[in-house]
């Protein structure tokens, strides 16, 4: 015995296969709507991918686009890399400057979150007031900061002398050991209300009676943390970390008005380093391959976070 | 079935339309057959060099009824990157005056075109300072000097006579000079102590100013015991300045008055002229740098891209020669008050300090007679600034240092 469906549901169910095009023909019509983005993206995205790798193996030194396809194939670049000593530094200053970059930003855009996240008088002036970093524009942060940190006449240094913190002025920028902290400085200044903005949306909907019940068990605050708020805003957290750490290791903008990447090149990331090989030697087929690395580095670091994030994006 | 097709239509249309727009259309001449000749400079808006350009181009107008040149500003930081994403988009512009950092870059890269046939047909180069043979670039001229420049000493007189001390004439007593001055935010001398683009031609001034060269045939000599001794004085100098500034600002140092003496080029005086303190502007004389020889470098080059059209390439000559002319190379020096290139043109009364200038922009030529350290110039830069910001920047011995360095700069043999 065969049991038909109501007639209703099957009107339904013709209506919606028509709708969704699959039963009238047009079922182009979907891809159709995304269509004008995927040619762009393929055209934006894609095609430089695809003129950088080319790049990257040929010989070919101002970056002249119709020059590119005479150029000879070589492997020459990649090679180079192994035995580059500017490589190695500035893969070394990039890793060194991303971690110092984001993890205090995190921390601080954590420890802003949850105090913007109480109820105190002002909170709306202050919230607006701790996200404004983010809207200044990276290269004003970087001039700020020239002068914040410059060695002579900065307040940086007149206030930690004043508070007996330095003896004496500090070059910050001048300072082979100190000009990575020069920069780093106002990269998590920049940076830190992005992980404010993040976490403080996602404190915002968990439960206020899960505190309340946390309360009257007798939970401590670390133990109300760890139990209740990290796992309520940790999908929040690691997106944006990811994203920070991605964001931070391309960073150009903050470090290039700032130091150049002096002194010494002991400020000289991957993107500075870049930078110099394509507009400063015109050295375009190497500079690419060092694109084509950067590249690959940021994708392991997507590929080293995807366990994590899975875990918790992808179950949420 | 219709319907879909033609919103499918629609949309490839609207991404045709939108792809379109993004075109754009370029080119130098118009309709009805003018022709606008493209010129940016970082000299634009710098005072002397705006009104020189200014009148040439008026008069090149005047005489050129249908051309016009659009001369603008593109600051210097981002001037070579500029014309660079230019040159590689195939749209350079038709007039390009070029630093001391890419004459020679563009040029080896096929960029610029050769010269030789409309300057044979001149007077330059029998009647242009000896700079412009530094500019010949595989057998060939892609450029024309259009300044010379020189190394100076800016001395604030009043603060070396608040310290009973005399100008320097040599460079022990320079340095010595410059330790008593420098103290309480007070600094001897002002000079880039950044990684700077200005660090090799200030370490060469103290090379080639002591007679020593970097290259010793087709090979580096950068651990020669002369080289080492010049590159400790200058490191000795450095350690007088204000740490960790670049050019812009340590200008700014000696304008506010907080450094006694300048080390800059010789065309520093119109910025002094605008920017510093009365007390600054009154009390500064430029000398020359205490060096027993004095050293010159290209300022900048006039030349034209290799890719325009032959038309165009006529019209960026004319210009180029016109600015050539006895009379307007006058009237370079009475704008720019610094030495003009036609050797011809006697500037030495008409100009502050003409003696100083003139000698120093007489000077030998820092950069070595070799084509590949010509051409790998930039690079050479850059390498000798991270170097000689390590030596300034920490304790590290300069042999150590300048061992390293002559590893990493690329060959010239």
């Amino acid at each position: 015995m065969v049991t038909r469906p109501p007639a209703g549901r099957s009107v339904q169910g013709r209506r919606r296969r028509s709708r969704n095009g699959s039963a009238d023909g047009s079922r182009f019509f979907y891809p159709a709507l995304l269509a004008p983005a995927v040619v762009l993206g393929l055209f934006v995205i894609g095609y430089p991918l695809y003129l950088i790798i080319d790049a990257s193996i040929r010989d070919v030194g101002l970056p002249n686009m119709a020059a590119l396809n005479s150029a000879p194939v070589t492997g020459a670049n990649f090679t180079a890399l192994g035995s580059d000593p500017l490589f190695r530094q500035a893969l070394w200053v990039s890793l060194l400057y991303t971690l110092g970059g984001t993890l205090p930003a995190f921390l601080l855009g954590l420890g802003t979150a949850l105090l913007l996240n109480r109820r105190f008088p002002l909170r709306r002036i202050f919230r607006t007031l701790t996200l404004l970093p983010w809207a200044v524009p990276s290269v004003v942060c970087s001039f700020l900061f020239l002068w914040i940190v410059n060695a002579s006449y900065g307040v940086l240094n007149y206030l930690l002398l004043r508070a007996h913190l330095i003896t004496q002025y500090v070059p910050w920028l001048a300072s082979l050991r100190w000009s990575i902290v020069g920069v780093i400085i106002p990269t998590v200044w920049k940076s830190y209300p992005f992980f404010t903005l993040l976490i403080l949306a996602a404190l915002q909907v968990i439960p206020v009676e899960l505190y309340e019940a946390a309360k009257v068990d007798g939970a401590r605050a670390w133990a109300t943390f760890r139990r209740i708020t990290w796992p309520g805003i940790q999908n929040a957290a690691y997106l944006a970390l990811v994203l920070q750490l991605l964001w931070t290791f391309r960073e150009f903008e903050i470090i290039y008005p700032i130091t150049a990447g002096g002194p010494a090149n002991t400020t000289q990331t991957l993107a500075i380093y870049l930078y110099n090989e394509v507009f400063q030697f015109f050295h375009m087929g190497y500079a690419s391959a060092l694109g084509v690395v950067t590249v690959v580095i940021c994708v392991a670091i997507v590929v080293a976070m995807f366990p994590l994030l899975r875990r918790t994006l992808w179950r949420s | 079935m219709h319907y879909a097709k033609v919103r499918l239509l629609a949309c490839a249309g609207a991404l045709a339309l939108a792809i379109t727009a993004c075109g754009s259309s370029g080119g130098g001449t118009s309709a009805s057959g003018s022709v606008t000749l493209d010129f940016p400079s970082w000299q634009e808006n710098e005072p002397g060099y705006a009104q020189f350009y200014q009148s040439m181009i008026s008069e090149f107008e005047k005489n050129h009824k249908n051309v016009k040149i659009h001369f603008y500003e593109v600051t210097y930081d981002n001037y070579v990157q500029t014309i660079t994403t230019r040159m590689a988009a195939g749209n350079p512009p038709d007039i390009l005056v070029l630093p001391l950092t890419s004459y020679a870059q563009f040029a080896a890269q096929g960029e610029l075109a050769p010269l030789d046939s409309y300057l044979n047909k001149t007077d330059i180069l029998s009647s242009w300072s000896p700079l412009q043979k530094s500019l010949e670039v595989n057998g060939h001229y892609y450029n024309v000097l259009m300044q010379g420049a020189g190394f100076a000493l800016y001395v604030n007189k009043q603060i070396l006579a608040a310290h009973h001390l005399s100008i320097p004439t040599t460079v022990p007593r320079l340095l010595s000079e410059c330790k008593q001055l420098t103290g309480s935010g007070n600094y001897g001398i002002a000079m880039p102590t950044a990684q700077d683009p200005s660090a090799f031609n200030d370490a060469s001034l103290f090379i080639s100013g002591e007679g020593q060269s970097v290259l010793s045939g087709t090979s580096y000599d950068l651990t020669s015991p002369g080289v080492e001794s010049a590159i400790s004085q200058y490191r000795q100098l450095a350690s007088c300045a204000a740490p960790g500034l670049v050019s812009d600002q340590m200008r700014q140092v000696y304008f506010s008055g907080k450094a006694a003496m300048m080390l800059d080029g010789t065309f520093g005086l119109p910025n002094i002229e605008t920017e510093g303190t009365a007390s600054v502007k009154k009390n500064t004389v430029m000398v020359s740098f205490p060096v027993p020889h004095q050293v010159s470098y290209v300022s900048s080059t006039l030349s034209i891209p290799a890719s325009i059209p032959d038309s165009d390439k006529q019209l960026a000559w004319d210009f180029i020669e016109q600015c050539t002319t006895p009379a307007s190379q006058a009237l370079f020096v009475k704008d720019i008050k610094s030495p003009a290139p036609r050797v011809s043109v006697d500037s030495s009364a008409d100009i502050p300090f003409g003696s100083v200038q003139t000698a120093a922009v007489n000077g030998a030529n820092m950069i070595p007679d070799n084509p590949k350290f010509v051409q790998n110039y930039t690079e050479i830069d850059t390498d000798f600034g991270a170097a000689l910001s390590k030596l300034v920047a920490s304790k590290a011995a300069v042999g150590p240092v300048m061992s390293q360095l002559q590893q990493q700069l690329p060959p010239v043999g």
